[in-house]
């Protein structure tokens, strides 16, 4: 993980890189994933909910 | 409240003002990364500010408190793949993933970045939340927006560690390409390069 990759392109110009991402899309397209169960419920909080989870009144 | 509680940072400013949202954020600590630990300190409040990259963080309960226990952020990307670097065969089998746009002669493919992604160390807290875990709130964020906006791939960058690729791969990641570290990021990130990986979100 790196700051600067949030500021950076990805510009695929040579052959080696092209064939490397579309073999990459299609391996992932087929790939299994392990399956992740929450171990907890999880949810989004919003405007004045947020001040409730965090305490601040 | 029991579970994990997402917080976007942008709403948590709104809501508590800046000043108190540094004050939660300058405990985070993160050993394994250091640049995850300094963009949480240092980047993130701007860049949400500038919305460049939206940061999530994520709550979970400790001792009748809701501490932070992870957070990621994600960043709006897509990929350019000029014309002259597919063959005939591979325009063919990338078209199943992308469009070709004549007038720049390029395919893009919208990508979401995942740029960060970390557990609070500080007072034992990443152990509230497991790395798939993270993981899977991140990556279910990402299909929540594609929903909306389209697309099918995420993607990120991480250090060249084989513990690390090991994580991704078995959370359906694939190896697509490198990224050589700018001078300026070497300090943060061990090696010289990143691994890029992809998924393909169902």
């Amino acid at each position: 993980m790196a700051t600067k990759s949030i500021l950076k392109n990805i510009d695929i110009k040579e052959k080696a890189l092209g064939r490397s991402l579309v073999s990459a899309l299609e391996n992932a397209k087929d790939k299994d994933s392990k399956e992740v169960i929450l171990s907890k419920a999880c949810r989004e909080v919003h405007g004045e909910d947020i001040k409730k989870i965090l305490g601040v009144k | 409240m029991q579970g994990f509680s997402i917080i976007n940072l942008k709403s948590m400013i709104e809501q508590i003002g800046e000043p108190e949202t540094k004050e939660r954020l300058s405990n985070f600590s993160c050993p394994l990364n250091k640049d995850v630990e300094y963009f949480i300190k240092h980047k993130a409040i701007e860049f949400a500010k500038q919305s460049i990259a939206v940061t999530y963080l994520v709550f979970a309960q400790y001792k009748n408190e809701n501490v932070i226990a992870a957070y990621f952020t994600l960043a709006s990307k897509f990929i350019a793949i000029y014309r002259q670097s597919l063959s005939a065969k591979m325009r063919k089998r990338i078209a199943r993933f992308c469009q070709y746009d004549p007038a720049i002669k390029r395919y893009t493919l919208p990508a979401p970045l995942i740029a960060q992604l970390g557990k609070n160390y500080y007072g034992g807290y990443n152990k509230l939340i497991t790395g798939d875990e993270l993981l899977k709130i991140a990556c279910d964020k990402v299909v929540e927006s594609q929903r909306i906006v389209g697309g099918k791939i995420v993607y990120l960058e991480c250090e060249d560690k084989q513990k690390l690729i090991d994580f991704y791969s078995s959370n359906g990641f694939v190896i697509f390409g490198k990224r050589t570290l700018d001078r300026d990021e070497t300090d943060l990130n061990e090696g010289q390069y990143l691994v890029q990986m992809l998924k393909y979100l169902e």
